[in-house]
């Protein structure tokens, strides 16, 4: 059983002028899938998981709007790194 | 802001019997449409917005639920449709498997909060495994519009 070292946080404003719905939700997703860690978005003190796109939905994230990134296991660096930048790009597509 | 003040009764289907995604994007705009909240004109139009979405990633959000959605500058309120499958729909999934509910959210451009909020509303509803059965289980739009309005004032409580 390996030791808990924690794990990496990071508060971030949406940039997607969308939001975080449906569509970039989805894109978040794909990223965060791919991730061997666990990751959570957490939005005026509500957590879900940031690998479930209902969960994602359920927070109502727009743009400008405070959001917090927990990314815990083994690529917990390399996560917060790309879905921080997801998070508060302007990735329309 | 309720779920219930965007639905006419006319827009719910308990038997949605289609195969695959064009037609379900079809029945579902045709609801709108037979419920009066679009005009015929209007329909080419929604159903190309809505599979432009769907071609940059599937609504279908897992749980059997699909949430397709989209803004069109033409309409003025936020409508919503809403179809059961009891069979299921094929609908290319996130997680592969055939979607028994549809939600179908529409609204104006320029709404951003009242249409996200509906959509979380959505979200958070169909993650709720009591509210999904009860609702594959209606047999009328009236009980499926009581589900909702029951499980909104639990929320709101």
């Amino acid at each position: 059983m390996r030791f808990e070292e924690g794990m990496l946080e990071k508060e971030i404003r949406v940039g997607n002028p969308l939001g975080l719905h449906a569509r970039p939700a989805a894109k978040f997703v794909k990223l965060s899938q791919k991730l061997n860690s666990e990751v959570y978005l957490e939005k005026e003190g509500e957590r879900v998981n940031g690998k479930s796109i209902l969960e994602i939905m359920m927070l109502a994230a727009e743009q400008g709007d405070l959001v917090k990134l927990i990314v815990d296991g083994e690529d917990e660096e390399k996560g917060i790194e790309i879905l921080g930048s997801f998070l508060a790009g302007k990735d329309e597509t | 802001m309720r779920l219930t003040e965007y639905i006419n009764p006319k827009c719910v289907s308990v038997d949605m019997e289609v195969k695959g995604k064009d037609e379900a994007l079809e029945f579902l705009v045709g609801l709108l449409l037979q419920g009066g909240s679009i005009t015929a004109a209007q329909k080419k139009e929604i159903i190309n917005i809505l599979k432009k979405r769907e071609a940059l990633g599937s609504t279908g959000v897992g749980y059997g639920v699909g949430i397709p959605h989209g803004k069109c500058s033409s309409m003025d309120k936020i409508v919503l449709a809403i179809a059961v499958s009891k069979k299921g729909v094929d609908f290319d999934s996130l997680d592969g498997k055939p979607v028994h509910i549809f939600f179908l959210l529409l609204g104006p451009e320029g709404t951003p909060t009242e249409h996200l909020k509906a959509l979380a509303r959505i979200a958070r509803f169909s993650k709720d495994r009591n509210f999904r059965e009860r609702i594959v289980k209606a047999e009328t739009p009236e009980e499926i519009l009581k589900i909702i309005k029951e499980r909104e004032d639990k929320e709101l409580a």
